[in-house]
């Protein structure tokens, strides 16, 4: 029997299998690979006032301090709800975001309807869009819910 | 002897309860078996309809560039500024699609409007009737999603709101790639988003000289999308599901551009979006069947991806997990990217 197998694998039948072998190990080395192109995400959330009151449509970006992961880039942001809320996102509705560290840049400004961009003019007049001087940070860290309480901001 | 066979004879013609029931059984399997095939079957011959309406339009448009030497402006918005002539892609196309009549109906020198008087509301009752060329079978009924669009006031500059009602279109302009996502498809290129990232066709504003030739595709025709698919109407989509807008954001979709005959269908620019995107619809990596919002995705209702065709005229299926700088490469025409084609 032993001979008889070592016999086939030398024979002709041995290429077909070895080559789907080959297939089947690509094929699943490219599926996990496409599966794990995400990172994983935790929740963030937080508040954000204006003056003391909360503001609806205000949004909040984070930028990472390493700048943009060329292999896995990610953007996380999210826009206030009427109660001042918001909960971050990265590729589903709500699902956080990846770990690092993060400068964290708030914008009132509006949807533009033409282009479908939201931009300018920023009713904070542009305190906190830039990632270099907004005071306000972030840092995720695994398996850690942030909640950031209430973010005072000012139009002043 | 004569009992016996008679009873023999009486056994033959008759089932019994057992094997009735096996027939049954079999049926049954048989049947649980067939059902979900003939359903996979209808959608398959629906999206088949819909490549076959992509191929068309895709046709009408470079038979329209072998006429004109120039591709349709994505839409075009001419002076005086206040009362602007805006006119929508599609009309250019409509005698290459077999549709010469409802071109002959139209009065390109008015733009598509219930407030431009009677020549802009004969050209709105032109663009709301429905044109089977522009709709998807896999999409919900076209008589049900003709919808009334509106350009909100100041759009343009000095522009007064003007409002009209349109038939839907399932195809739409990708007119190029921007924000976050073109961010995130190119950040391992060199020279990142910057760049040309117009699609193959251009707006003309303003009269300004724009042109869009086949020449001008130097990535390849192959390789460069001329339409998507985007759900058209006046609903917007959060995957499949409709969504209910506050009422402060009716306008949204009312100005979505979901029409044939609507000139907001020539304005897209692609930044993506997140998977079930909420009602602000963020910027993100998803724009494949995450919304129709335009200006954020493609949209269809097939499984698993959407449909384009290809400035050569063939029909292309991209996968919904497509990597971004693939999709990227694919939307813009000059931006000289080297990029795989398989998914």
């Amino acid at each position: 029997m032993i001979s008889l197998g070592i016999v086939r694998l030398n024979g002709s039948s041995f290429r077909p299998i070895a080559y789907l072998t080959i297939f089947a190990g690509l094929a699943g080395v490219l599926g996990c690979s496409e599966q794990s192109n995400r990172k994983p995400t935790f929740p963030v959330t937080g508040t954000v006032h204006v003056d003391g009151k909360p503001v609806e449509g205000i949004r909040v970006e984070l930028h990472d301090s390493k700048g943009l992961d060329p292999k896995q880039p990610t953007y996380s942001s999210a826009f206030t709800d009427a109660e001042g809320k918001f909960v971050l996102s990265t590729y589903d509705n709500g699902d956080g975001v990846p770990e690092g560290d993060y400068a964290i840049t708030y914008m009132w400004g509006k949807l533009n309807v033409m282009s479908m961009a939201y931009g300018g003019p920023d009713k904070l007049k542009n305190k906190y869009v830039d990632p270099k001087k907004t005071p306000f940070k972030l840092s995720v860290t695994k398996g850690k819910p942030n909640e950031l309480g209430v973010v005072e901001l000012t139009t002043k | 002897m004569c009992l016996t066979s008679s009873l023999v004879a009486k056994r033959r013609y008759a089932f019994t309860l057992v094997e009735l029931l096996v027939v049954i059984a079999i049926i049954g399997v048989l049947v649980g078996l067939l059902l979900p095939a003939v359903q996979a079957a209808r959608e398959a011959a629906r999206r088949m309809q819909c490549s076959n309406n992509l191929k068309q339009l895709g046709l009408g448009m470079l038979n329209y560039e072998s006429t004109y030497k120039s591709f349709p402006a994505a839409y075009y918005v001419g002076e005086p500024a206040g009362r602007y002539n805006i006119q929508p892609m599609a009309i250019g196309i409509l005698p290459f699609i077999e549709q010469q009549n409802l071109a002959n109906q139209y009065n390109s020198s008015v733009t598509p409007s219930n407030d431009y008087g009677p020549a802009g509301v004969a050209n709105v009752a032109v663009i709301s009737t429905v044109v089977q060329t522009f709709v998807c079978p896999s999409a919900p009924s076209a008589q049900g999603r003709i919808y009334d669009g509106v350009l909100p006031a100041g759009s343009l500059p000095g522009l007064a709101r003007i409002t009209w009602r349109a038939a839907p279109s399932d195809y739409t302009v990708p007119t190029g790639v921007r924000g976050q996502y073109a961010n995130l498809a190119y950040a391992a290129y060199p020279g990142g988003a910057g760049g040309d990232r117009h699609g193959v066709l251009r707006a003309t504003v303003f009269n300004a000289p724009t042109t869009s030739k086949i020449g001008d595709i130097t990535d390849g025709t192959s390789n460069t999308f001329l339409l998507g698919e985007r759900t058209g109407g006046g609903t917007l989509y959060s995957g499949t599901t409709a969504v209910t807008l506050p009422a402060a954001l009716a306008d949204l979709a009312r100005s979505n551009g979901g029409g044939w005959g609507d000139a907001l269908l020539g304005e897209n620019w692609i930044a993506g979006t997140i998977g079930n995107p909420p009602t602000s619809f963020p910027e993100g990596p998803c724009a494949i069947n995450c919304t129709n919002v335009r200006g954020r995705a493609f949209h269809s209702f097939h499984t698993g991806g959407c449909q384009f065709v290809m400035a050569d005229g063939s029909v292309q299926f991209v996968s919904a997990s497509v990597d971004g700088f693939s999709l990227c490469s694919r939307v813009t025409r000059q931006k000289g990217e080297v990029f795989s084609n398989n998914d």
